[in-house]
């Protein structure tokens, strides 16, 4: 928890998994044993340790889209020093952390948040110094009488338990209590104290009692300022105890029994102040009555019970453990507002090919919100802004008047200029990150012709894709209407890989496109189906990878001395720039080209079209190995590109 | 508490078991309803109340667990999915519920049936089936609330062999229930 909206999720989810076990609580009060009743706190303790959103999972689906919106509508107007506008709140750790310092606070939020850290601090410290005294007043306390220790150590005996080390007699003292957790002492009234008093505490020493009593101390520490976990504390602590009665009771017989119930009855109106890192038997009248009640339900619960308590302490577990999956809905093409903007957000590209698919449906439905999903943060303020203005119908007709898509006739169909996007092209930057150029192209049955064309960088930022556009969206017209193939073609951009042996002068002009299938099928039905068109989904697809990948190559074999061309078979195959050539050749995916230009035969200049759900080849290759024969001498060779044909 | 009472209750129990195992749908609308189940438990509690003290404890759960049943029942057909299905959190405390409510009742059951000049045999395959119902059921609980990838035939598989067993245990418990009934013949036929 590095800042308040991260505690917020954090406390949002410990409350949600609070509530779930009191519901179940109260609905197996008087069902199941109070072992489960006692249990059962284990799965908040763990959810309390668990970061939320942890592995993509939730406790409150939609509530991270909420707390979402609220952040960035609260932050939007703050420049925190601690919380970084446009990444979603998450969880690291379930403790308050200060990765980068202690820096000023640049908005309420920041101080709202150091309150909390401090508070964390002074409770704890609070606990701490609360226990310090306590064992500086039994340092104080007096020896126990040698029959008062014999009666400890009898008592221990008789029940096969083992005696404390240290037992102390403070005078003043209403009840007995056991002491810390790492040199525990058993701490009497100085008058006569019960067996059965002894006894209680003696199996809270036995169960180790006061380890989870500073387990509880803790998660007040941490969720100091939220009332259901305190509440779920005091519950915990009163679950302790009525368990530790269970205990005794079932070692007690008969009469022994009605007699424990009066002593508990006795402690009803004696003050109460519990201290951190002590187990007390006497725990205030309110939760004295609680307890006499569980005795009252008392029971040897039947062993084969404990098949129905572990699975319902399993499906719990299970479910405030696990929760279910945290995937937020992508914004339609027109939604706008602040909860827009939060799923879109949660929703940024995890992928080259969902950012691409994210940007290009940003461009058709002129959505700010997509556009704020991918580009990158110098240049999302803009596209933020109008992401939380509401929608604008009069605007939406201008900016379609001057569309591109428009200029070329394309169809509108609400909310989305319906055109197939894909990339050509995409060349390594050196720094993780590509470019190419963005095409959209008409829907094939559409009756339109040109195409829309931008440069663009697709970039990594941390565990995210943006990007980012590198010039004008430019209109290339179709006057002819015979629609422009990009694939194999001259028209298109191309790289060039070249190499050259003794004689011979090798080029390779090689064009990947790359694009995911985002047409929709028609869902009219009955007797129009068949003249329903395919429409454009509007939704991008953020974490998809590219669906389907055409090449093409086009190949010149020259003299070096002469220039004289060459008709030759050539065999490429792409691989890294310092790759064993022939390895690359037999291993991988290897093509066979004659000589031949982009724009001679497509068929016979291409491998064909491919598809699949995660195409792994994404970019241009940064070499081509390449394999031929001349004269009875076969020739391996590495070809770099030295051109780029934009 | 005649054995007319008891022949009676548990006959309810065996149907209910059924109704609640199996689901016939037209268009969304199940014809073999479980509130419809949970309602003739719900009779049968109060049949078998003289017979055992504890078993009125379930009364609130089957009440429960028959309105969860019911407002499902209502909105399959009216939204198109059942209502704790959209909402995991009641979900699980449903299961959980339900998980309580099925162990006790046979726990119940099993008694009845190790009640004197009755089946042991029976009582004990009454627990024996007690014990693999809810360990099928908390399998199956799991396996909708875990992320595992539905569409994986290694998930799948053992889902559908999960459910068969499960739908085995309880055609088993039912027919338990139905042969526990001839233990307890009617008064007429006693004096015969």
């Amino acid at each position: 928890m590095d800042n308040l909206w991260s505690f917020l999720y954090q406390t949002l989810a410990v409350s949600v998994a609070a509530a779930v076990l009191l519901i179940a609580k109260r609905l197996f009060l008087d069902k199941l044993s109070p072992r489960w009743q006692y249990g059962v706190w284990a799965i908040l303790a763990l959810r309390a340790l668990l970061p939320a959103g942890l592995l993509g999972r939730t406790l409150v689906p939609g509530g991270q889209v909420v707390l979402e919106a609220a952040r960035m509508a609260a932050e939007g107007r703050l420049s925190s020093a601690l919380t970084d506008l446009y990444t979603p709140a998450a969880v690291t750790a379930p403790v308050p952390l200060f990765p980068h310092g202690l820096p000023a606070p640049g908005g309420v939020t920041d101080v709202l948040f150091y309150l909390y850290a401090v508070g964390v601090l002074l409770l704890a410290l609070w606990f701490f110094l609360s226990y310090l005294r306590l064992r500086a007043a039994l340092r104080r306390g007096a020896a126990p009488a040698p029959e008062t220790l014999g009666q400890v150590e009898g008592v221990a005996a008789r029940y096969g338990l083992k005696a404390p080390r240290r037992v102390v007699v403070l005078p003043g003292l209403e009840s007995a209590f056991v002491c810390g957790p790492l040199a525990p002492v058993l701490v009497l009234p100085d008058r006569e104290v019960d067996d059965k008093v002894l006894l209680h505490e003696l199996l809270h020493l036995h169960h180790g009692d006061v380890w989870a009593g500073v387990g509880v101390c803790a998660l007040r520490c941490l969720h100091w300022c939220n009332p259901l976990v305190w509440i779920c504390c005091d519950r915990m602590q009163n679950d302790c105890e009525a368990l530790c009665d269970q205990r005794v009771l079932e070692r007690l017989e008969g009469e022994e029994r009605r007699a424990y119930g009066v002593i508990l009855l006795s402690m009803a109106d004696d003050r109460h102040a519990r201290a951190p890192g002590t187990s007390s038997m006497a725990n205030g009248g309110q939760n004295i009555k609680r307890r006499i009640a569980a005795i009252a339900r008392f029971k040897r619960y039947p062993s084969g019970m404990a098949l129905a308590s572990v699975g319902v302490a399993v499906v719990l577990a299970v479910t405030c453990l696990g929760g279910v999956s945290g995937a937020v809905e992508v914004p339609g093409g027109t939604d706008r507002g602040a909860l827009a903007l939060a799923r879109a957000q949660l929703n940024r590209p995890t992928t080259a090919a969902g950012a691409l698919d994210t940007y290009a449906k940003a461009i058709l439905c002129g959505s700010p919100v997509y556009l704020s999903m991918v580009l990158p943060e110098g240049a999302r303020e803009d596209a933020w802004q109008a992401g939380l203005a509401p929608h604008d119908e009069a605007e939406l007709e201008d900016a379609l008047d001057a569309s591109p898509f428009n200029e070329l006739g394309y169809r509108w169909h609400r909310p989305a200029w319906q055109a197939e996007w894909s990339v050509m092209n995409l060349l390594p930057d050196g720094a993780g990150g590509y470019t190419g150029t963005l095409f959209f192209s008409p829907l094939s049955e559409d009756d339109t012709y040109g195409i829309v064309y931008q440069q663009v960088a697709v970039q990594p930022d941390g565990d995210f894709w943006t990007v980012e556009p590198l010039g004008e969206l430019s209109v290339r017209p179709d006057p002819n209407q015979e629609g422009i193939w990009l694939c194999p073609s001259s028209e298109a951009p191309y790289t060039t890989y070249v190499t050259e042996t003794a004689n011979l002068r090798l080029e390779v002009d090689v064009q990947c496109r790359l694009g995911v299938d985002s047409t929709a099928s028609p869902t009219t039905s009955g007797l129009f189906s068949w003249a329903a068109s395919n429409t454009l989904d509007p939704v991008p697809r953020p974490h998809t990878g590219f669906t389907w990948m055409r090449d093409g190559y086009g190949l010149r074999l020259r003299s070096v001395d002469t220039g004289e061309s060459f008709a030759l078979d050539v065999s490429i195959a792409p691989m890294d720039a310092d790759s064993d050539p022939a390895q690359a050749l037999a291993e991988g995916y290897r093509v066979t080209l004659e000589p031949g230009g982009l724009d001679d035969d497509p068929v016979k200049f291409s491998t064909g079209t491919y598809h699949g759900e995660a195409l792994s080849l994404t970019a241009m290759p940064a070499a081509l190995a390449v394999s031929f024969n001349d004269g009875g001498q076969v020739y391996t060779c590495t070809a770099y590109p030295t051109e780029v044909t934009p | 508490m005649n054995n007319q009472n008891i022949r009676h209750a548990l006959s309810k129990i065996a149907w209910a078991y059924l109704l609640i195992l199996l689901n016939f749908r037209i268009n969304d609308l199940d014809l073999l309803p479980n509130w419809a189940g949970y309602l003739l438990i719900f009779l049968a509690i109060g049949q078998l109340s003289g017979e055992l003290r504890n078993l009125p404890l379930l009364k609130p759960f089957c009440i429960l667990l028959g309105i969860a049943a019911g407002v499902d029942w209502l909105a399959l057909p009216l939204s198109g999915a059942e209502l704790t299905g959209r909402f995991f959190l009641l979900s699980a405390l449903v299961a959980c519920v339900a998980l309580y409510f099925h162990f006790q009742l046979l726990t119940d059951l099993a008694l009845l049936a190790d009640g004197p000049g009755n089946a042991p045999v029976l009582a004990r395959r009454l627990r024996v089936c007690r014990n693999i119902d809810a360990v099928l059921q908390i399998a199956v609980t799991l396996l909708s609330i875990l992320p595992l990838p539905a569409e994986e035939a290694w998930v799948q598989l053992p889902a559908v062999l999960l459910l068969l067993f499960w739908l085995g245990a309880r055609v088993v418990i039912a027919v338990s229930l139905f042969v526990l009934r001839g233990f307890f013949p009617p008064e007429g036929a006693e004096d015969a």
